[in-house]
């Protein structure tokens, strides 16, 4: 075998070591295992709707003979206040949430990871003025921060995604920045310096990549909450309009009936609880882990 | 002690020019008119212009929003572009709601976790810590607004027991304020068991017991008093967040509190009073954060010693 020909081998198995040693270790908490298979039937159930039912038709076309009617072979969980069948409801409203909470989350961790790198690495002015600018965002709650920011947008899933995503930017650019800070002044990174590589190597290829756990748990944590505000907004009016179906607009329109036909809430709630539960556990199984602490 | 805290408060006066920067912007950009909203579909273009002069709304944004501040610390929160009327009328009228609602639910959220989190932490892996964990991680994870419902669909509905919405009396406050209490009480909860594990296996509590504390003095007396702090943090730290909830709890329990008023003003542009809704959540949020930052000093008397010595420095 020829030296780089050993290298590369040796390369991919330590590679592989690695990620199966963090799955090893996230496979043994079952709670975060439940988790991910619970959020994987729900992905599952969201790609594969259109196999069962046709969107416009089934899921907002108003359907007012078959109003109301309890849950039963033909309708599962039932039909909602304008005669559409609830399941089919709740599968096309998965994908709403599940795209406009990561899309936000996802847009935070880049806008909020990139202003804690540079404020976090080259410290000074920049920084100063970056940690300010966050105190204030922080001391506005997200929430209020997104309904605000949307009623400035149109109710649509792109701004819905932006807002939550804005009102989420100063939480990542805080824990990127904490963590970049630990692991600034190491004799790595100062040794990395010193043979002369650049600031952008340095800071994704040394520091990003060994304060990755922190960062990848909150990454988990944010779809869970954000999928948490796009109900609220939706429920208070201010998120995804109806017809669209979307679990807190469900939520919000089943409001006036439920006075003997509580089957209307318990669906859309159970979704919520089980897809941000998930969330949440898969969070705490990372946390536990990527902490090297734990590892025997 | 005094100098650290005066410092935090005068802290506050650019935080809040800051916010009200951003909302006033927000607002600014909002398209639609709030005048035509106003007069309504019989208005005439003219009426519609000299309203709209009247108001100060066809000044550039700087000029607007500096009157707005310089009105502000004169404790002048404007005029209404709906009503017209003074918008700290309104805002006054509903900050009680919102205040007993988000302070009583911290309160039952704070007297249930702790000890929750405690005896958790004591009776580690055994069922008592189970049923803790599953109803904290559920309590972090269930929407507030479809809590409430669960609620009145229980109570309300079923025993009929409470009102089920609107406010009618103290009973009135009792769902909303367990709606708001089951959110928190999740993440207060999750922080005492993991700090309280810490903290028993310390070992000054270790040496404690040794000298013959008994096990309910060791517990309670010994590490309860150093593992409460980060509870405590959490806590405050939550605060904003369960103002901020409170706008879908108004909601669903029909609350003319702070955060209702804030949804109906932005859904009319009405700039002043959603930027003064704003100024009072963000200058509540600056005060809690305060306040939880001096408590440690009453719990903890290293951090006390910590306050004094930057105080004393500058």
């Amino acid at each position: 075998m020829s030296k780089a020909n050993y290298q590369d081998v040796q390369k991919k198995y330590k590679k592989k070591s690695r990620l199966s040693e963090i799955w090893r270790q996230f496979r043994k908490n079952k709670a975060a295992v439940f988790g991910l298979v619970v959020l994987l039937i729900i992905i599952l159930a969201a790609c594969s709707a259109d196999l069962f039912w046709d969107y416009q038709k089934d899921a907002c076309d108003l359907n007012i003979p078959e109003r109301l009617q309890k849950p039963s072979a033909e309708h599962i969980l039932g039909t909602d206040e304008m005669g559409r069948d609830i399941l089919c409801r709740l599968v096309y409203g998965a994908r709403v949430s599940l795209r406009v909470g990561i899309c936000a989350a996802t847009f935070a961790l880049l806008v909020g990871g990139t202003l804690g790198c540079i404020g976090g690495y080259y410290g000074g002015k920049v920084d100063n003025l970056i940690m300010r600018v966050t105190d204030v965002l922080l001391s506005i709650p997200g929430l209020l921060l997104a309904i605000a920011i949307m009623s400035a947008f149109k109710t649509t899933e792109f701004f819905l995604a932006l807002a939550l995503g804005i009102s989420y930017i100063s939480k990542f650019t805080r824990i990127v920045r904490s963590s970049i800070l630990s692991v600034r002044d190491e004799e790595y990174i100062v040794a990395a310096r010193a043979i002369g590589a650049k600031d952008s190597t340095i800071i994704l290829r040394h520091i990003l990549l060994n304060c990755m756990a922190p960062i990848l748990v909150q990454y988990a944590l944010a779809i869970g909450t954000r999928i948490l505000s796009v109900s609220t907004l939706s429920y208070i009016g201010m998120g995804i309009q109806a017809p669209t179906p979307d679990w807190g607009n469900m939520l919000s329109g089943a409001r006036t009936y439920i006075r003997g036909n509580s089957y209307l809430v318990m669906g859309p709630g159970m979704a919520l609880l089980l897809t941000i539960c998930s969330f949440n556990l898969i969070g705490d199984g990372l946390r536990d882990a990527l902490d090297p602490k734990l590892k025997k | 002690m005094v100098k650290y805290s005066l410092k935090r408060l005068v802290y506050m006066i650019p935080v809040t020019i800051a916010v009200v920067f951003i909302v006033y912007l927000i607002m600014y950009l909002t398209p639609g008119d709030p005048v035509a909203l106003m007069l309504g579909a019989e208005a005439t273009p003219e009426l519609i212009q000299e309203t709209r002069e009247a108001l100060g709304i066809t000044k550039p944004f700087l000029t607007q929003f500096t009157n707005y501040v310089v009105n502000l610390f004169q404790g002048d929160f404007g005029v209404s572009w709906y009503t017209g009327r003074e918008v700290a009328e309104r805002l006054f009228a509903s900050i009680p709601y919102t205040l007993i609602l988000t302070f009583s639910g911290m309160f039952v959220a704070l007297i249930c976790s702790i000890p929750m989190g405690v005896m958790a932490a004591v009776k580690q892996n055994t069922p008592v810590d189970y049923i803790v964990s599953v109803l904290a991680i559920c309590g972090v994870s269930a929407p507030s607004f479809w809590v409430g419902i669960m609620l009145i669909l229980l109570l309300a509905v079923e025993f009929q027991l409470l009102p089920s919405a609107g406010i009618d009396g103290w009973t009135s406050y009792i769902m909303p304020t367990l709606t708001m209490g089951f959110n928190m009480l999740a993440s207060v909860t999750r922080t005492q068991r993991s700090s309280m594990l810490e903290v028993l296996r310390a070992d000054y509590i270790r040496t404690a017991k040794a000298k013959g504390v008994s096990n309910f003095n060791a517990t309670y007396k010994h590490a309860l008093r150093n593992a409460i702090i980060p509870a405590i943090t959490v806590a405050g730290i939550n605060f904003g967040t369960l103002m901020a909830g409170s706008v879908a709890i108004e909601t669903v329990f029909a609350i003319p509190g702070v955060g209702r008023l804030m949804i109906d003003s932005i859904k009319l542009h009405d700039t002043p009073t959603v930027v003064g809704c704003m100024v009072f959540v963000a200058l509540m949020v600056s005060i809690i954060n305060l306040v939880v930052d001096l408590l440690y000093a009453f719990i903890d008397p290293r951090i006390k010693a910590q306050y004094i010595r930057e105080g004393g420095s500058k």
